[in-house]
């Protein structure tokens, strides 16, 4: 074949940035702060979370924030109310000052909460509504 | 066999003696290729806009090839997306790493990619009113991003900013984001809070956030680099162009290798045609 038979016009490569959005330790967040996809959260968040995926906060992340995810796992501080649609693992290590409202979830010994916590479907359906 | 207008630009130091045997070299392989065309040459003194654009003239689709470094690129970007043009890119010299996230080499070999005329179509950056293909950068800053006027993201103890389209080229460390997703991506790497030294735990993780656009706030003027170009001022606006520049590229591009651009870089053929 040619060398010079070539002449494609290519704009079909996929996008490859299903990559997780992270606030690093050190970096500050101020606003209504959504995502698409997973995100991971090491740095001080004030406002609003809202992801479309999992939402991983780290032990070192400090949240003023109403938080709401699909999944999450918590392992950081926040002080504001969280909401997640499915599984909430809330690791040793969290503090958590607020309610907390989920269809599952996990706590690990050691987690410090102060709030009310509503699990099961009919939970997250109410406060869907 | 494809016989397109070519449209070659000269930067100013290929006269220079060193480069005589390299560029007769690349003009012989062209000429081997059949590639063939009018050749422009950049001066200290004349508007790169004003020479590109009265050689383009009347010439719908012209191919213009880029011959130099990526500091010939960089002169020439800002209005290329205007044109109705098809970018190819020769580099000559150092630094090079624009050819490096477009798959091609330097020398004789970026002839052959030119040759094989692999087109893809990428977006563009526009902070004001400047185009950037690769990022914007702001080495060491205590600057504010505003991201879709939802929220503010900042470094505590300042830092670094880039926003990549195609990718990182100041760092010294390539990275590359997606110049095809219509997204820019926020690059922020604090730096360490002097007063717990102490405690320094090494390097500082970097954030990463995708932007369909946004804004640079300082409270004092920055310098914005641009494609390496600066800019200084107080407020920048942040936004990208889906789909604007035809560019000739390698077969072998960088892409990411892991999720985001963390997962360091590998060379994949991007057009889906390379002999396994």
């Amino acid at each position: 074949m040619s060398l010079f038979s070539n002449n494609r016009l290519d704009n079909s490569m996929p996008s490859h940035h299903e990559g997780t959005t992270i606030i690093a330790r050190g970096v500050r967040v101020e606003g209504d702060f959504i995502a698409q996809g997973d995100v991971t959260i090491e740095g001080d968040v004030t406002g609003h979370v809202t992801a479309e995926g999992t939402l991983h906060i780290g032990a070192e992340a400090k949240l003023k924030a109403e938080v709401s995810a699909d999944d999450a796992i918590i392992a950081g501080s926040i002080v504001g109310s969280v909401i997640v649609k499915k599984r909430l693992e809330i690791k040793s290590t969290a503090r958590i000052s607020g309610d907390v409202t989920c269809e599952t979830v996990t706590v690990e010994a050691g987690a410090m909460m102060d709030g009310k916590i509503s699990v099961g479907a009919t939970a997250t359906e109410r406060v869907a509504e | 066999m494809h016989k397109g207008n070519y449209i070659f630009i000269y930067d100013e130091f290929l006269s220079d003696k060193k480069y005589e045997r390299l560029l007769s070299n690349v003009e012989q392989r062209l000429a081997t290729l059949d590639i063939q065309g009018r050749i422009g040459r950049l001066t200290l003194f004349r508007n790169p806009k004003d020479l590109v654009e009265g050689m383009i003239k009347g010439q719908v689709g012209s191919t213009v090839v880029i011959v130099g470094n990526d500091r010939t690129l960089e002169r020439v970007m800002w209005f290329l997306p205007d044109l109705d043009v098809i970018v190819g890119y020769i580099p000559m010299c150092a630094p090079q790493d624009m050819g490096k996230l477009l798959g091609i080499s330097q020398g004789v070999e970026a002839c052959d990619v030119l040759g094989a005329r692999s087109i893809e179509i990428l977006d563009i950056g526009k902070l004001d009113d400047r185009y950037f293909l690769t990022e914007v950068c702001l080495p060491r800053t205590s600057a504010v991003v505003e991201i879709e006027g939802k929220y503010r993201v900042s470094a505590k103890f300042g830092g670094s900013i880039s926003i990549r389209n195609l990718g990182n080229v100041s760092s010294g460390a390539l990275g590359l984001s997606d110049a095809k997703d219509g997204l820019l991506e926020v690059v922020i790497k604090p730096q360490t809070n002097s007063k717990s030294r102490f405690w320094n735990r090494g390097e500082m993780p970097e954030t990463r956030i995708l932007m369909r656009g946004g804004s640079i706030l300082s409270q004092e003027p920055v310098d914005v680099l641009a494609d390496n170009f600066s800019v200084n001022g107080k407020k920048f606006q942040l936004d990208i162009l889906k789909a604007r520049l035809r560019v000739i590229t390698g077969r072998r591009r960088l892409v990411s290798a892991g999720s985001g651009s963390t997962g360091g870089l590998k060379p994949i053929d991007v057009h889906g045609t390379l002999s396994k």
